[in-house]
C-alpha cells in the first residue's frame, strides 16, 4: 500500500488489489464526536443526493449509470472520540468493460460531490436543504419504530461519555439545525479535519496518486486524529419504558475500562466472542438453545469505548430470569469455570473471521484506517499472533473488570 | 463433469450430477481466502401440500420447513454449530418460500466442514423433548417478525391479495401451526424433502472445482439413501379478498403505506417468467425511481417521501406489484400509484433509458461474483430456475423496448389493495 500526502494531515493511500471487479474510493473526515449530531447527520443527506455540477437527481441516475450503476454513499460512522463522516464510491473496473477512463470519471465524481456541493449564496440550495433535513427526521421515526435501537439508544443516552454524544439525535435537535449551522460544518471538515482518501482495486499507484494530486487540493491543517477511550461513569442507572409490543427488548451497558491501545484489548475481544458476541457462545447456546427462553441474545463489543452490551427480546415474564442468566455467564467466565473447548474454538473463530476480512474491500480499508489512527500497523497476523497468546488467566481478568452500568428495558404495555 | 466459463465475467465453474441424484456446483475463486458452500432442498414454506408421485396429497402444519431447519441443528455428536466452530468455521441456515439452505464459510481447509456439512443435513436426530423445547424459541422468532414493521406490511398486503395461500402466513409458521408440529411431522417431511437427488450443494471456493467435487462423491459413495420418490408443492389460491384495505395498529413513530396489484400467473416457462420479471423490473425502475424527470418534483410536491419503493415478483405461484412508502394521506398515496402505473404503461419505456438500466445491471451483475456467501446463494436459485446467471445476464443484455412494453401492456392495474400502518 502506498501513502502519500497530499497535504498536512491529508492523506491518500492507495491500496492495489487484483481479486474485486470495482474499485472502491472512500473519503474519511474525522471529527471530534462533540461535533457530531444532527448537524451532521443532515450534512451527510446532503453530500448524498446532488452537488453543484449534477443538480438533477436524474442527471445523478445518469451519470452513475453510465459507470455501470456506481454507487455512492456518505454515512457517519461513530466509533469512541470520533466521528468520521464517510463518502464510499464503487465503480466497475474498466478492464471489464473495456472503457480505460472509468478511474478518472471516478475520481471526478467523487471531487464533484465532495468538493464542489450545491450552494447557492454561500449556503445550501434551500429545498435541498430542506429535503436532507426531511430525510433526517423521517431516519431518525425509523430507527425510533425498531424496540432494539430504542433501549440501546436510550441505554447509551443513559451511560453518558462518549455513547450519549453517539446517539440519535432528537426530532427537535434536527428541526432546530440551520442551512448556516450545516456549511459551517461542512467547511470545517474540508479545512480542518484529518481526512484520509483510500483506493482500493486492481489500480496502478502512480496513475491513482496523478489523479488524486491533480484533482484534490487542500489547505495544510493542524488536527489530530483519535478514536479510542475507556469510558468511566459513576453508579448504576436502571430504567423502564412501555410500549404496545408483542416481545419485550433488554439492553445491559457493562463498562470494562479497557482502551483499544490497552494489552489485554485482544483477550477483551475473546472473552466478548465467550460470552455473547458469537453463536458459540455462552449466551446463545444457555439462554437460547438449552433453555429456549429467547431467539435473539447476543453481546458487542464497543471496543473504542470501553464498553461491552448485551441485548436480549423475549416475553416480559422472562426479562428477570434471561438476566440472571446473563449474570451467570459472566460469573463463569470471572471464575474461569469455562470449558477448554469454547476458549480454543472462539479463538480459532475470531483468527477465521480477520483472516476472512481480506476478502471484503471494506474491511481491508478499515483496516488501512485503523493503522493510520493507531500510527502503527495492527496486521492481521500481529493480531491472530496476539490470540494466540491470550491464556485462561487473561480472560478471567478482563471479564472481572466488567460492571453493569445501566439496564434499560422496554417492556409489552399490553398484547398485540 | 462440465466445466462452464465465462470470458466477461472473468470466471469459472464446474458442475456434475453423483450417483444418487446430487447435483453439485464449483465456483472457482483462486485469488479469495473464503470458501462458501451452500446444501439446499427445494422444500420451503409453500410446501405445506405436496402430492407425491402416486398422486397422494401430503398436507404439513405451516411452518415445517423451517422447524425442520431448526432441529437439522441438533446432533447426537452435540452442537452442530460448535462443532464447526471447533474447525474455525461458522455455519448459519434459512428458509426462504421455496426452499430451506444450510451453508458455511472457511478461510481454513474445506473437507472437514464440507463433510460436516453433509453429514449433519442428511441425518435428523430428533427426540419428542426436543422437539418440544425448540417450539418456545421459534415462538419467539414469530413474535419478532410480528412487530417487525416492513415484514408485517409485505405480510398484510399478501393476506388481502392472496386467499388460502402459504404467502398469508409468515414463512415460520403461525402460534397453532408451530404447536401442531412433532416428531412425526417432522420425520416425514424431511425423508420426503432431503433426498440427495432432490438437492444441490453450491461452492465458492479458492480450492480446484475436481478436487471438491471429489470430496463430496467421496462422502456420498459412503451413504445409502433409499430410491427418490418425487413430491412436487401444491399451491392453491382462493382469489383476492373482498376487502381491499387493512389498516394495523403497531404503534409506529412514522406511517407506513404499501399498495399492491395482484398480477396473473402465467403458465409459462422458467426463462420466460424470469425475462418478464426483468422486462418489469426495467421499467418500474425507469419511471418510479430517480432515473424519471418527474421523480423530483413527486418529492418537491410531498407525494412520495425518499423512502418510496417498488418492487415486482413474477413467480411460478404468485405475481403482483409493490409499492411501499412513508407518505400520510392514504387515499392520495393510492391514487398517486395508480395514476402513474397507468401512465407508465400508456408511455412505455424509452430506447435510451432501457440501455441505461442494461449498463447498470451489467454492473451488479460484475459485483455479484465479489461475496462468497451472496455468490453461492444467487448460484442455487438461478439453478433452481434451470438457468445459470451467465444466461441470466445474457438474457437481461438481450432485453427490447419491445418486450418490455409487451410486458407492461399484460399488467393488471385494477385489483389494487391497501394497508397502512400506524
Amino acid at each position: 500500500m502506498q501513502r502519500v500526502e497530499l497535504s498536512k494531515n491529508v492523506n491518500l493511500h492507495v491500496h492495489p488489489c487484483k481479486k474485486f471487479k470495482d474499485v472502491t474510493m472512500e473519503m474519511n473526515c474525522a471529527l471530534p464526536i462533540e461535533e457530531t449530531g444532527a448537524t451532521s447527520l443532515v450534512l451527510a443527506f446532503l453530500l448524498d443526493d446532488v452537488c453543484n455540477s449534477i443538480r438533477l437527481k436524474q442527471e445523478v441516475a445518469k451519470i452513475c449509470d453510465d459507470l455501470y450503476g456506481a454507487e455512492f454513499e456518505v454515512n457517519e460512522v461513530s466509533k469512541g472520540f470520533s466521528g468520521i463522516l464517510k463518502f464510499t464510491i464503487r465503480c466497475i473496473d474498466g478492464r471489464y468493460v473495456s472503457e480505460k477512463d472509468l478511474l478518472e470519471k471516478q475520481v471526478f465524481l467523487m471531487h464533484a460531490f465532495m468538493m464542489d456541493p450545491y450552494f447557492v449564496d454561500g449556503l445550501f440550495y434551500g429545498p435541498l436543504f430542506e429535503e436532507g433535513k426531511k430525510k433526517a427526521l423521517t431516519a431518525i421515526s425509523m430507527a425510533l419504530d425498531d424496540a432494539p435501537s430504542v433501549v440501546l439508544e436510550e441505554a447509551m443516552a443513559l451511560y453518558g461519555s462518549t455513547l450519549a454524544k453517539r446517539c440519535l439525535p432528537s426530532v427537535d435537535d434536527v428541526m432546530a439545525v440551520t442551512n448556516e449551522d450545516v456549511v459551517a460544518l461542512y467547511q470545517k471538515c474540508m479545512r480542518e479535519c484529518c481526512i484520509d482518501f483510500f483506493v482500493l482495486g486492481n489500480v496502478v499507484e502512480d496513475e491513482v496518486v496523478r489523479l488524486f494530486q491533480k484533482m484534490f487540493v487542500f489547505e495544510d491543517r493542524d488536527a489530530s486524529l483519535k478514536m479510542y477511550t475507556a469510558s468511566h461513569k459513576e453508579g448504576y442507572v436502571e430504567k423502564v419504558m412501555e410500549k404496545k409490543l408483542s416481545q419485550s427488548s433488554v439492553c445491559l451497558l457493562y463498562e470494562d475500562g479497557i482502551a483499544y491501545t490497552d494489552e489485554d484489548v485482544v483477550a477483551l475481544m475473546l472473552m466478548n466472542g465467550m460470552l455473547g458476541g458469537l453463536p458459540t457462545s455462552l449466551l446463545f447456546q444457555v439462554i437460547r438453545e438449552e433453555k429456549s427462553l429467547c431467539y435473539t441474545i447476543g453481546s458487542e463489543n464497543y471496543i473504542y469505548d470501553g464498553v461491552i452490551q448485551i441485548g436480549y427480546e423475549c416475553e416480559k415474564k422472562q426479562i428477570e430470569p434471561i438476566f440472571a442468566l446473563v449474570q451467570e455467564q459472566i460469573a463463569v467466565l470471572q471464575k474461569g469455570k469455562f470449558s477448554e473447548e469454547l476458549f480454543e474454538m472462539t479463538k480459532k473463530m475470531y483468527k477465521s473471521s480477520w483472516r476472512g476480512s481480506s476478502d471484503f474491500a471494506s474491511s481491508m480499508i478499515w483496516d488501512d484506517y485503523r493503522s493510520r489512527i493507531l500510527g502503527y500497523e495492527d496486521s492481521i497476523e500481529t493480531m491472530c499472533k496476539k490470540m494466540d497468546a491470550v491464556t485462561r488467566e487473561d480472560v478471567m481478568r478482563v471479564s472481572q473488570r466488567l460492571v453493569l452500568k445501566v439496564k434499560c428495558m422496554l417492556v409489552e404495555k399490553e398484547e398485540l | 463433469m462440465k466445466e462452464v466459463r465465462n470470458a466477461l465475467f472473468d470466471e469459472m465453474y464446474v458442475e456434475d450430477v453423483l450417483d444418487n441424484g446430487l447435483e453439485v456446483v464449483v465456483f472457482h475463486k483462486p485469488l479469495y481466502q473464503t470458501s462458501a458452500c451452500l446444501f439446499a432442498t427445494p422444500f420451503g414454506s409453500f410446501d405445506c401440500t405436496q402430492v407425491d408421485e402416486d398422486g397422494c396429497l401430503i398436507e404439513y402444519p405451516m411452518g415445517v420447513a423451517h422447524f425442520l431447519e431448526h432441529k437439522l441443528f441438533e446432533s447426537v455428536d452435540g452442537d452442530v454449530m460448535s462443532q464447526f466452530a471447533k474447525l474455525g468455521a461458522s455455519v448459519n441456515a434459512f428458509t426462504s418460500y421455496d426452499e430451506t439452505s444450510y451453508f458455511f464459510t472457511t478461510v481454513d481447509g474445506i473437507e472437514e466442514p464440507l463433510n460436516l456439512l453433509l453429514d449433519f443435513v442428511q441425518s435428523l436426530e430428533i427426540c419428542e423433548e426436543s422437539v418440544e423445547k425448540e417450539k418456545g424459541i421459534i415462538q419467539e422468532e414469530r413474535s419478532l417478525y410480528e412487530q417487525d414493521a416492513s415484514s408485517r406490511m409485505s405480510l398484510e398486503l399478501y393476506r388481502l391479495m392472496y386467499q388460502n395461500h402459504p404467502l398469508c402466513e409468515d414463512i415460520v409458521g403461525t402460534k397453532e401451526s408451530i404447536d401442531a408440529i412433532d416428531v412425526t411431522v417432522l420425520k416425514d417431511a424431511y425423508e420426503r424433502n432431503y433426498h440427495p437427488a432432490r438437492m444441490r450443494l453450491i461452492c465458492v471456493t479458492p480450492y480446484d472445482p475436481s478436487y471438491v467435487i471429489e470430496l463430496v462423491r467421496k462422502n456420498q459413495s459412503m451413504k445409502k439413501f433409499g430410491p427418490y420418490k418425487k413430491v412436487t408443492r401444491v399451491v392453491k389460491d382462493g382469489g383476492m379478498r373482498e376487502c381491499v384495505f387493512t389498516k394495523l395498529d403497531l404503534n409506529l413513530c412514522e406511517k407506513r403505506l404499501g399498495v399492491g396489484f395482484k398480477q396473473e400467473v402465467v403458465d409459462e416457462s422458467s426463462y420466460d417468467r424470469l425475462k418478464r420479471d426483468w422486462c418489469m423490473k426495467m421499467c418500474l425502475d425507469a419511471y418510479f425511481t430517480s432515473v424519471h424527470k418527474a421523480y423530483q418534483s413527486w418529492l418537491d410536491e410531498g407525494l412520495i417521501t425518499p423512502y418510496f419503493s417498488v418492487e415486482e415478483v413474477y413467480e411460478e405461484d404468485y405475481a403482483h406489484l409493490l409499492f411501499m412508502d412513508e407518505v400520510e394521506d392514504v387515499e392520495g398515496f393510492k391514487q398517486f400509484v395508480v395514476t402513474r402505473l397507468e401512465d407508465c404503461v400508456k408511455q412505455g419505456i424509452q430506447e435510451d433509458v432501457l440501455e441505461q438500466l442494461k449498463k447498470r445491471a451489467l454492473g451488479n451483475f460484475l459485483t455479484m461474483f465479489h461475496s462468497m456467501e451472496t455468490l453461492a446463494s444467487v448460484v442455487c436459485r438461478t439453478k433452481c430456475r434451470g438457468i445459470s446467471l451467465f444466461e441470466e445476464f445474457d438474457l437481461v443484455a438481450s432485453l427490447t423496448v419491445e418486450c418490455c412494453n409487451q410486458v407492461l401492456r399484460d399488467v393488471c392495474i385494477e385489483d389494487c389493495v391497501v394497508v397502512e400502518i400506524v
